[in-house]
């Protein structure tokens, strides 16, 4: 394939048979020379061949293998012309990250991690279906929560009002049609309301280890050894019904609209087309969901970590920095050779990074940024970055999400075999609690790409600035 | 003949078998086994209760999708996991469908420990290719 080298941390792949832009790969020399092996760069190909695609279809460094759509991909999309694609956002419809920071320091939470671990683990479900028994959804709380999302939550005393202001679209996405999520998504939904799932999904107890800017960190409430809690979760099996069922009616709307695509994972219908904006409703509905999922489980833990420390909930000071999706398609506004336009953009394992004075970065941190959530793997660490200016002008303000699978999950199997890895991880204080020790295996640390490669790359790419580093003491996972 | 059924094939991100049958019924059977395969020890698996299925699709791809996806539903709503399946799959007048019988039982935890949660079945390298000794295809299921 054609590769140019545009500068340090910039590639192109041009234009040329049916794509209707060139791709843009955002990587430095050594990823590049990595992913020669891999297809996600005719991903990245055949992602420009979607009629009304703006700019380029764009890749983040943490750019791997997915379905139709590399992860780590960006598309903006004309919201008039353009197409929506559910391959653009993934089966896990908002699988996304939600930091809480507390008033809690490191040295008076070590002693009581195994309990606090413990707690976690038996109030907050993980693994194989369904969510706690004291959280039954009723079809009038489905509705609820797929029209309201994180409020849902909240006016249901799972939460604080002010939660919702620190998550991206406050917790809710407009335009959600509840009755458009079938009744088979609903059922296997109604019982996951406030549960983890599997794979690469996870709660943790971290510590803030490192601060790289110092007044943005203190804007975003976070100094060295505070105690922080990361949660990593999505729409469960709802959203993947959505997905599944809408990737279904995709095909034959594609072959419906003309469109000709090189991959049919890639299947897109126009968006303003019947089935293009059924399936944004719901998305929608379904990234509500998760909103929603999530807001659940940080109740949750906060209940969990207060009981463990034998102290009133309030005592412990948890409370919301921020709440990103990863995998979603959303209408927002850009300025494009100096035209304001409307783009319904899809980021498939990618993180909205708006900057300082952008109307929807919230209140709080409109001096210095919207704050970006990127997850490393349960023995590393976790970044926490500032959405940037120049996000905004070259990749419809997104940036990177998370590490990256580099190992298969039987290579992981094989890599661990004969060790025990929980015990390595204690070794290296982190306390770990998992419903399957398989998935332990299988997400080990060195299975993933070093998060702080991808991190320094946006970081010197100006897509988003290294805040602080965030580092696991206790784990929760499938 | 290569050999019938599933073997699971090595994959960065997800879960890949490669299918075979030496007819369509036996592919589909080979797809129900490889999704339990995936998800537990097979072998614990008893055919305690049965189950009706009948699907319609206009191509033989989405037919296996929506075959899998329907038996991922069963074990996400009710934790049904399949022992055996006898699908039978034929063409009709607007394109396919399969009917099948499939034996199983409910998860026991003591039992069936969870290799891996699978969410979606993809279309990912599906082509169902007719060789002279059967069908082949990859499955790739999104875990």
């Amino acid at each position: 394939m054609k590769l140019e080298r545009i500068d340090r941390h910039r590639w192109r792949i041009p234009r040329s048979g049916g794509m209707f832009v060139d791709g843009i790969v955002y990587a430095d020399a050594q990823m590049m020379a990595d992913l020669q092996n891999d297809q996600s760069l005719e991903q990245v190909r055949n992602v420009a061949h979607l009629p009304g695609i703006i700019g380029a279809s764009l890749a983040m460094p943490d750019i791997h293998w997915g379905y139709g759509f590399p992860i780590g991909g960006v598309a903006g999309m004309d919201a008039e012309e353009g197409v929506v694609s559910p391959g653009g956002v993934g089966y896990d419809i908002n699988c996304g990250v939600r930091l809480l920071a507390s008033a809690l320091r490191r040295e008076e939470v070590s002693p009581h991690l195994r309990e606090i671990v413990t707690h976690l683990y038996n109030n907050v479900p993980t693994g194989v279906g369904e969510g706690r028994r004291d959280l039954r959804l009723s079809s009038d709380d489905m509705r609820g929560v797929l029209s309201e999302g994180a409020a849902w939550a909240v006016t249901r005393g799972l939460g604080e009002a002010d939660d919702l202001d620190r998550i991206e679209e406050n917790g809710a996405l407009p335009n959600a049609d509840p009755d458009l999520v079938s009744d088979r998504a609903r059922q296997r939904g109604a019982t996951q309301l406030g549960s983890l799932g599997s794979g690469n999904h996870f709660l943790e107890v971290q510590y803030v280890a490192e601060i790289y800017d110092e007044p943005v960190a203190a804007a975003f409430g976070l100094v060295k050894d505070q105690i922080t809690v990361m949660i990593h979760s999505g729409s469960r099996g709802l959203g993947h019904q959505v997905c599944q069922e809408h990737l279904r009616v995709m095909v034959d709307a594609a072959r419906t609209y003309g469109i000709t695509l090189p991959d049919r994972q890639l299947c897109c219908a126009p968006i303003r087309s019947p089935e293009g904006r059924q399936y944004l409703a719901a998305m929608a509905a379904a990234a509500n969901f998760a909103f929603a999922n999530r807001q659940v489980m940080s109740h949750w833990a906060r209940e969990s970590i207060a009981a463990a420390l034998g102290v009133a909930p309030g005592r412990t000071g948890l409370h919301v920095v921020y709440d990103v999706c990863h995998n979603i398609a959303k209408f927002e506004t850009f300025q494009i050779d100096g035209k304001e336009r409307r783009v319904c953009v899809h980021r498939k394992g990618s993180t909205r990074a708006y900057p300082a004075g952008h109307p929807q970065t919230p209140a709080a941190y409109r001096d210095v940024g919207q704050p970006v959530l990127i997850p490393g793997d349960m023995g590393r660490y976790s970044y926490v970055l500032a959405g940037t200016a120049r996000a905004q002008a070259q990749t419809f303000g997104s940036t990177c999400h998370g590490a990256g699978r580099k190992m298969s999950r039987s290579q992981a199997k094989r890599a661990v075999r004969g060790r025990d890895l929980i015990e390595d991880l204690e070794r290296r204080g982190i306390y770990i609690r998992a419903a399957g020790m398989a998935t332990v295996a299988e997400e080990m640390p060195e299975a993933y790409k070093d998060v702080a490669d991808v991190v320094r790359i946006v970081h010197e790419a100006g897509l988003s600035t290294r805040v602080a580093q965030l580092r696991p003491i206790g784990v929760i996972k499938g | 003949m290569a050999p019938q059924g599933f073997t699971f094939v090595d994959h960065t991100a997800d879960v890949a078998a490669r299918l075979r049958g030496a007819t369509l019924d036996d592919l589909f059977g080979a797809a129900a086994g490889a999704l339990t395969a995936a998800m537990t020890v097979p072998e614990a698996v008893a055919p305690r209760q049965s189950r009706a299925v009948t699907l319609e699709a206009a191509d033989l791809e989405l037919l296996l999708v929506d075959w899998v996806g329907e038996l991922l539903y069963l074990f996400e709503t009710e934790q049904f996991l399949v022992a055996a399946a006898r699908p039978s799959v034929a063409g009709h007048d607007r394109g396919w469908r399969v009917e099948a019988e499939i034996s199983g039982e409910t998860r026991d935890p003591a039992r069936h420990p969870v290799k891996v949660l699978v969410k979606a079945v993809t279309f990912h390298g599906l082509r169902i290719e007719r060789r002279a000794d059967g069908y082949e295809t990859l499955l790739v299921f999104d875990i």
